[in-house]
């Protein structure tokens, strides 16, 4: 069945670019041929060769854009690179042995779902569940249907909406000032929407064929602070980071100083990683997650508010094509005050007051949800078959009928996908 | 501590060339911008005398431009083209030498297309109905796309269409590219 | 039993969704009525022995009623709004399989087109065709660039969007069709006379396209292998112009195949048609009086040349010819 998953997955990845599968394949070989020889003398050499290497191919495809090069980033580059470093630094470590037939390892990496978003897996945890034997069970099946539906309403339902009102706020430059804010609001659910319903078909998918996959985010706009965030959001790269990057650098096991260094050099890499573009993002998060706690209140809304707002603001690098617009957008919301402009033109930034509608209620069973998911899951999953059939078919309708999709929108990319 | 010390080294190489990079790249990328408007703007003056315009009388009629009665004057004869079932309706103004067929854009109505009905309008580069094809050649250069006797010009989203027969030009058509 | 508890639900959702798609699909019942006009043929008697088939020129000129009344003649137009030349085809080839009409007429305005005009457009013409052999081919040769199969097959797909475009239409005729038309013509009553056209525009090519005439020999071959007389025709619209250079390629074509042609611009005044008060939009269709004139006169021509039976004596189609008449007083 491995067989399958493999054959499918190659197939899947070379339909996309069959000239990505030469890059893929490179990095396969070269680290699973790497492991097997870290041991010795020449240990670190090894180590450090095999990570420069598919680390300046990752940096190549960052900078490439901003080149004349016409070269198609493979994809997933982004994920499959952090595999293959926490791979070779584990077994460096000695933490687990080398992975023995290249079959096995080329499906950790190339396991079609989490490829092309994450989450960013560690072997360990999927030669647990994806290597050794596993079952494809009726319940399975159910859980990872409703999984994936789940995924499909916060993708088509509520991203897609959003992503109406960003792009024709963002593709506007004179809209500064109200506008923007409502850009930045906006954007924070859609990426949230877009990202997390990602994630949750491709764990969807892997819990039908029985692989249990990380979870990648936990209610992350319920965080308190930047540093609570930083937890719940994107939690395969934050502890991909953390493992990697932040404790080698001496993580909090050093003087406040040097440990604020740590953190900034951290989310300089994770800005780097996301693209050149997201320099300002990476280091303005590392300042808010430094601080972040010292202006904590006493009241649980208000910093969750706050946080949020914040975060909304960052997340401009990510609404407009370039630092200096962001920049600019930011700054205009505390000079430009159209918030009466706003109010009269809200029905002019693509969505009918029925869509708003229909998008500010999904918004709100979403965020209800992942304020009440430890109460709701358990009693979801205890539930009967008939209930869960039930809730499938009227997901799938749901997003049948109010999904954005089809003739005239086309807003069937990942927004993560592209990093 | 000696294992990561490595690591750490590896990653601020790995970090500080890639801000080297960036910034090497960036510089660059912003003279080229620089260079790129430069010469957009040098483009644009060539392109004021060149670009696809349409003036006559004094009245600019470039396709997607601004139609009313009150700057055109009163038509000779106006006529509403509809489609079958109901799906769009062209206004088309007769002016006597020439033609435009406008639409509607929110309140206001544009200009569609002019078709030159005989040779006392020209363009703006002085060809008329019954030049000769070298007059063309002349003005608007070898650039153009061929469709059996058809010789297209295009510049932004508007078409300069010659149908030219014994090389003479019979028809001369401005229209706007819909995307 | 749980099994079969599972397996009522998801047929409980499969309802649903049909619900759904015929709730969001257009009704062409009050409004763009040209949608429905396909639809209505299934239900008709099959026993024509004149077919007509194009666009709007078909539908909106010829009343098959005036021709029953005048040579008692059975006559049907699978006409609908811009039809192209292949959607033709492939709705004659649709009707054959029905019955076989001893004449086809088809008018030759759509030659001039060699691609779709809007998905809109073939959408009125596929919508509401059975699902058959042609209906699949008709939307492969019909596809625009952004679309594909299954938005014909799930037509939800294609017009979930309309939940917040519903009017009172979509639940007046959610479980039922008004037909709109008598025998496939489209009464008009307004008059809007021909008053001021456009110049007639030169054209880069007056040529037709390959695939057009790739069609039109479909066409002409169906017949022949079917022994049915083709007859082709142009209606009598005074616009969009019918250039010399387009009637001398059809009168060529259908000397060539020996296929009878009428352009039926050159019998105006014998058949009496007023511009002034016989055209609903200026000149593009004729209006009920001018489809009368045009109809009789075209009743004239079938009944001298094609050898038809008189059905004057048909209890159905007198009846029919009753209900038409009170429509159209």
């Amino acid at each position: 069945m491995n067989v399958l998953l493999l054959i499918i997955s190659i197939l899947l990845y070379a339909s996309f670019g069959w000239q990505s599968l030469f890059y893929v394949f490179f990095s396969i070989i070269t680290t699973f041929v790497a492991a097997k020889h870290l041991k010795g003398n020449n240990k670190k050499l090894v180590l450090i060769a095999t990570i420069i290497i598919n680390l300046a191919i990752l940096i190549f495809m960052k900078v490439v854009p901003f080149t004349k090069l016409s070269i198609l980033a493979p994809l997933g580059i982004s994920y499959y690179t952090l595999q293959i470093i926490s791979y070779l630094v584990d077994v460096y470590k000695n933490k687990y042995e080398p992975e023995e037939k290249l079959f096995n390892f080329t499906l950790y990496i190339m396991y079609i779902p989490h490829l092309f978003i994450g989450p960013i897996s560690r072997y360990d945890d999927m030669k647990k569940t994806l290597l050794e034997k596993r079952k494809i069970t009726a319940n399975n099946i159910f859980d990872g249907l409703l999984r994936v539906g789940w995924g499909l309403i916060k993708k088509f339902v509520i991203a897609g909406r959003a992503a109406i009102i960003i792009s024709s706020i963002s593709g506007n430059e004179e809209y500064g000032g109200a506008y923007a804010l409502l850009a930045m609001i906006i954007y924070s659910i859609n990426i949230y929407a877009d990202f997390s319903g990602g994630i949750d078909i491709v764990i969807g998918i892997s819990k039908m064929l029985g692989i249990d996959l990380k979870e990648n985010f936990n209610s992350p706009y319920y965080s308190e602070s930047f540093k609570e965030f930083w937890r719940k959001w994107h939690i395969s790269l934050s502890s991909w980071l953390k493992d990697y990057v932040y404790i080698p650098l001496g993580g909090n096991r050093c003087s406040t100083f040097r440990k604020n260094i740590n953190l900034l050099i951290t989310f300089l890499v994770s800005g780097l990683w996301h693209g050149v573009n997201y320099i300002i993002w990476g280091i303005l998060n590392g300042i808010f997650v430094m601080f972040g706690d010292k202006f904590k209140t006493k009241s649980k809304i208000l910093n969750r508010l706050v946080t949020f707002i914040l975060i909304s603001f960052l997340w401009s690098f990510f609404i407009w094509p370039d630092q200096t617009t962001s920049l600019k957008m930011m700054a205009s919301v505390f000079t430009n005050f159209n918030y009466s402009e706003v109010a009269t033109q809200i029905l002019n930034l693509g969505l009918t007051i029925a869509d708003w509608i229909i998008f500010a209620i999904f918004t709100l069973i979403l965020f209800i949800f992942d304020g009440n998911k430890e109460k709701i899951l358990p009693k979801l999953q205890n539930s009967k078959m008939e209930t869960k059939t039930i809730l499938i078919g009227t997901m799938c309708l749901i997003v049948l009928v109010l999904g954005i999709y089809g003739i005239g929108f086309n807003v069937s990319n990942f927004i993560y996908s592209k990093f | 501590m000696k294992k990561s010390s490595i690591i750490v080294i590896a990653i601020i190489i790995v970090v500080v060339i890639a801000i080297a990079a960036y910034f090497l790249l960036n510089n660059k990328e912003e003279s080229n911008q620089q260079a790129s408007n430069n010469s957009t703007s040098v483009t644009q003056e060539e392109n004021n005398t060149t670009a696809i315009k349409l003036e006559y009388e004094g009245k600019d009629m470039t396709p997607g431009a601004v139609f009313s009665r009150e700057i055109f004057g009163q038509e000779q004869s106006y006529s509403e083209v509809p489609s079958c079932a109901g799906q769009g309706t062209d206004k088309v103004y007769n002016y006597g030498s020439y033609e435009i067929t406008a639409y509607q854009d929110g309140e206001e109505e544009k200009i569609y297309s002019v078709y030159f009905i005989d040779d006392q309008i020209t363009t703006t580069e002085g060809v008329k109905i019954s030049d000769d094809k070298s007059v063309m050649l002349e003005k608007y250069g070898e650039s153009y796309e061929q469709t059996g006797n058809q010789y297209t010009y295009k510049s932004g989203n508007v078409l300069l269409a010659f149908i030219v027969e014994n090389d003479f030009i019979t028809s001369i058509t401005y229209s706007l590219v819909i995307e | 039993m749980r099994k079969l508890r599972i397996i009522i639900i998801i047929i409980f959702f499969i309802i649903l969704f049909m619900f759904f798609t015929r709730l969001l699909s257009p009704k062409y019942a009050t409004s763009l009525v040209e949608g429905s006009m396909i639809s209505q043929y299934y239900d008709e008697s099959k026993d024509h022995e004149v077919v007509f088939i194009g666009d709007c020129e078909v539908y909106a000129n010829f009343s098959p009623m005036v021709m029953f009344e005048e040579k008692g003649i059975k006559a049907y137009i699978r006409g609908s709004s811009q039809q192209l030349i292949w959607q033709s085809y492939y709705i004659l080839e649709e009707t054959l399989k029905y019955e076989k009409p001893k004449v086809v007429v088809f008018n030759v305005n759509s030659m001039r087109y060699a691609e779709p005009v809007s998905e809109e457009y073939n959408r009125l013409t596929i919508d509401y065709m059975k699902w058959s052999k042609q209906k699949v081919d008709i939307i492969k040769a019909s596809m625009t660039e952004d679309e594909n199969i299954w938005y014909y097959i799930f037509p939800l797909l294609r017009y979930h969007s309309r939940y917040d475009k519903l009017t009172k239409e979509d639940f007046e005729y959610l479980f039922k069709r008004k037909d709109n038309t008598f025998n496939g013509f489209l009464v008009n009553k307004n008059v809007k006379p021909v008053e001021n056209l456009p110049v007639k525009k030169r054209l880069a090519s007056y040529q037709f396209e390959d695939i057009c005439y790739e069609y039109l020999d479909k066409i002409t071959k169906l017949c022949k292998d079917n022994s049915i007389e083709l007859v082709l025709i142009k209606a009598p619209s005074v616009y969009p112009y019918w250039y010399d250079e387009y009637d001398e390629q059809i009168k060529q074509y259908a000397e060539k195949n020996d296929i009878d042609y009428y352009n039926l611009k050159n019998n105006v005044e014998e058949i009496g048609i007023d511009y002034s008060t016989d055209t609903y939009d200026g000149g593009l269709h004729l209006n009920l009086n001018g489809a009368t004139k045009l109809s009789k006169f075209f009743a004239n021509i079938l009944a001298e040349n094609y050898n038809l039976t008189d059905f004057s004596g048909d209890k159905l189609y007198n009846q029919k010819l009753q209900e038409y008449k009170e429509f159209i007083k």
